[in-house]
């Protein structure tokens, strides 16, 4: 019996589109701006291996609980513009001027509480000369605390931009200062363990 | 609630979970100081991954963007450690 083989193409899979949110430049900057805090991290450590029992004393000074709650803070805030960038994208655009002030809401709360944190370290006596771990604390503390200012003025201004007729416009504006937001949050992830959990 | 919605609030709570375990348990003397700075730098690199992927949105982009974003965690995560151990 002669039988006819049909031949039946094998489906293909379909091809995954891989997109980069916002423009690249923002990303250029982003790895730029981590490759410096990543050599910042190796240093510290290594003046960490040559003193560490002044470093190990200085970090007992430090408030565990407020930078924990900053972690969360960050985290938070990280987690409500992924949830703008989403609403933008589902058209459910009433959400996101609300998601936006909420994470700005939460940028200020982290500034405030890093100002207090510094002022008792300034009432205790402790400032960026009194040790090489409380430079390292105050230099890298006070340059993510400028991101963090510039972040929260930026989330502000998406969150204003969000309420106008105008924002259901391109999203990339929204997802640049969004992956500038989660990097700020994604420094403090690594700084915390590093100053206040190394022991 | 869409599916990434629901995505994006797992991951939160894995990251805040993790951050309250790094924060206020792996800091208890219970651990010694190997085990727990161990523990929380490898928590860090987890985190980071976790924002890098679902909040950054790495975990769609071009391989390349992707292979700078793995390379960094690794670098850091690794150079972190080493030293530590030196």
């Amino acid at each position: 019996m002669s039988a006819d083989i049909e031949f039946v193409p094998t489906p293909m899979a379909p091809r995954v589109s891989r997109r980069l949110p916002g423009v690249e430049g923002v990303w250029v900057f982003v790895f730029a701006d981590m490759a410096v805090f990543a050599l910042m991290f190796g240093c510290f450590m290594w003046d960490r291996h040559l003193q560490p029992e002044s470093f190990e004393v200085s970090r007992r000074a430090l408030d565990l609980t407020m930078g924990g709650v900053n972690t969360l803070i960050l985290l938070t805030s990280s987690m409500l513009v992924v949830l703008a960038i989403d609403a933008l994208k589902y058209a459910e655009n009433a959400l996101a001027p609300v998601f936006l002030g909420l994470a700005t809401l939460c940028g200020l709360a982290f500034i405030v509480n890093k100002a207090f944190e510094y002022r008792e370290k300034f009432e205790a006596g402790i400032g960026l000369q009194t040790n090489d771990f409380f430079m390292y604390y105050f230099i890298m503390t006070g340059m993510h605390l400028g991101h963090v200012v510039v972040g929260t003025v930026i989330l502000a201004a998406l969150a204003l931009k969000a309420r106008s007729s105008r924002a259901g416009g391109s999203i990339v504006a929204y997802e640049g200062g969004a992956t500038y937001w989660h990097m700020v949050d994604l420094l403090w992830v690594c700084l915390f363990p590093l100053l206040y959990l190394v022991r | 609630m869409n599916a990434a919605v629901i995505s994006v609030m797992a991951v939160w709570t894995i990251l805040m979970v993790s951050t309250a375990a790094s924060t206020w348990w792996f800091s208890q003397p219970m651990f010694t100081p190997v085990a727990s700075t161990l523990a929380v730098m490898l928590i860090a690199a987890v985190k980071v991954t976790l924002v890098m992927s679902h909040f950054m949105e790495l975990r769609s982009a071009p391989r390349a963007w992707q292979l700078a974003g793995a390379t960094w965690v690794i670098v850091a995560a690794s150079a972190v450690i080493v030293i530590y151990l030196l």
